[in-house]
């Protein structure tokens, strides 16, 4: 082989891309012609450098590209088992525990949101909240992304954040806050069909008359996540038995939720169960300004 | 090597995204993004310009991986010269709108070699190894547009080449012959830089 023959082939030499007969004798050329062998360490040193180009992505990238894909959802462990988590760029859209396929939840997730979820990692943030809020310690809010609901649905669900952890509302007071207080039975409705249960904690509403109500899970388990957020759920059965919607304080001529915090202060001797709102006036109380009993009086 | 995952894992890999398989999404881009942005990075001289190609790219691919394409055609592709091809197209296009565009001109690009090497990894590089990387730099800018892109990809990326006439639609002997004209070209004008840096 002349060298201008050997020359054209060396960088496929180089990478080991010839045939067997071709690598033979560009082997047996090298041996015996300096030039050639210069020209093939060459080829090396520029490979090498052109290596050394390489560059990394920005940090941001990755996480960028995943939120610019849309819809997506993720398998979650959490104290409440495992879950089916989804979300966005903007928010969690959608939770529900693992009992369905990824299919079925794929499928219930396009009907409701109206997108088609892939599946992909969940941003720690996201995970770490949904876990804080299943084992009953969330405190802080995580975006959730709720643009695929009615703005009445909108607006009820994102009011159950006012609802401190270790309380409960009746769902009459929720229709009042939500400015539609006839609408208690839509409300009822939107809990049911909260998407991002456990994270708007549609479990913290109660039946106006008392008890701790349905749930779209089951009543134990929203028993279960009512202590494990230390709400006293004995105190409100038995109070829900007895009639008691309210209680008074003698000193301060305030009258709160059974389980608003301030309510929780009240010194034993001080405690009086009201039974109505027409009660509580009668006995001139006034309504708390932290759970705004109020709301219900209608 | 990065490399070899890539070669092992990619004949399942596309056929994992389109299945929506968990992890797919996520295993594809950390595979792929930084290839796909240091070949931009030298196609564009631009970090920002680069990172939008990257990214783009990678979207692009994923939505056709799940959606526009089925899965006997996700199970034909060979994904690398396939990703990198978009990214080329993504390239192109956007070098030739910011040409016209008056208010980025080519000049004004913000990563000549000397600003290339921000990283962390960068900053543990000796003076020499910046100094060789600069150099390479200014060979390949000598070369014209089209058989840089080559070379990148035949040095930088380490493509066979059938990849890298897939990624350029082009025949392999076409590439070779470019290839081999365009290294001789690189030798001459590193030789000349380093007899004009010993002197």
């Amino acid at each position: 082989m002349r060298c201008d023959a050997v020359s054209e082939k060396l960088d496929a030499f180089r990478t080991g891309e010839l045939g067997r007969s071709e690598l033979e004798e560009i082997t047996a050329h090298l041996a015996s012609c300096g030039s050639c062998l210069q020209e093939l360490a060459d080829i090396q040193r520029i490979a090498t450098r052109a290596r050394g180009m390489r560059a990394s992505a920005p940090e941001a990238i990755f996480e960028r590209i995943l939120m610019s894909i849309g819809d997506r959802y993720a398998e979650l462990e959490t104290d409440l088992g495992r879950m089916w988590v989804g979300f966005n760029a903007r928010g969690i859209t959608m939770v529900h525990p693992r009992a369905q396929e990824a299919k079925a939840f794929e499928d219930s997730y396009e009907k409701r949101i109206g997108r088609r979820p892939l599946r992909s990692a969940i941003p720690k943030s996201y995970a770490r909240s949904l876990q804080r809020a299943a084992a009953g310690t969330l405190l802080s809010d995580t975006p959730v992304d709720l643009s695929s609901l009615s703005p009445f649905e909108q607006k009820v669900l994102l009011l159950l954040r006012r609802i401190p952890r270790g309380e409960v509302r009746p769902y009459a007071w929720l229709a009042r806050e939500a400015g539609r207080p006839q609408a208690v039975r839509a409300v009822g409705n939107a809990m049911a069909r909260n998407p991002i249960p456990f994270l708007l904690p549609c479990h913290r509403v109660v039946p106006t008359a008392g008890g701790i109500g349905n749930y779209a899970f089951g009543s134990a388990l929203k028993r279960e996540l009512l202590l494990r957020e230390e709400a006293p759920v004995d105190e409100i059965e038995q109070l829900g038995r007895a009639g008691v919607r309210y209680v008074g304080c003698r000193s301060t001529n305030i009258y709160c939720f059974p389980t608003c915090h301030d309510a929780r202060r009240m010194r034993p001797e001080n405690r009086v169960p009201l039974r109505s709102v027409k009660e509580a006036d009668a006995a001139g109380y006034r309504p708390c300004r932290h759970c705004k009993p109020l709301a219900v009086a209608f | 090597m990065k490399s070899a995952v890539v070669v092992e894992n990619a004949d399942n890999l596309a056929v994992a995204v389109h299945r929506n398989v968990d992890g797919a999404i996520d295993r594809l881009v950390e595979l792929y993004q930084d290839a796909l942005f240091s070949y931009a990075l030298r196609l564009l001289q631009d970090r920002f310009d680069a990172q939008e190609v990257a990214q783009d790219a990678l979207l692009r691919a994923i939505r056709a991986l799940t959606a526009r394409y089925d899965e006997e055609r996700c199970r034909d592709l060979d994904l690398r010269p396939w990703l990198f091809r978009i990214t080329r197209n993504l390239a192109y296009n956007w070098r030739r709108a910011r040409r016209y565009s008056a208010e980025v001109p080519l000049t004004e690009a913000n990563d000549g070699p000397g600003q290339s090497f921000r990283s962390q990894r960068a900053a543990e590089r000796t003076l020499d190894d910046l100094e060789q990387q600069a150099s390479m730099q200014m060979a390949l800018d000598r070369l014209s547009p089209g058989v840089r892109d080559l070379i990148l990809l035949r040095f930088m990326e380490e493509m066979s080449y059938s990849e890298i006439a897939a990624v350029v639609n082009s025949s392999e002997s076409s590439v070779r012959g470019k290839v081999f004209r365009a290294l001789r070209k690189l030798r001459k004008a590193l030789e000349k830089m380093e007899d004009r840096n010993a002197m």
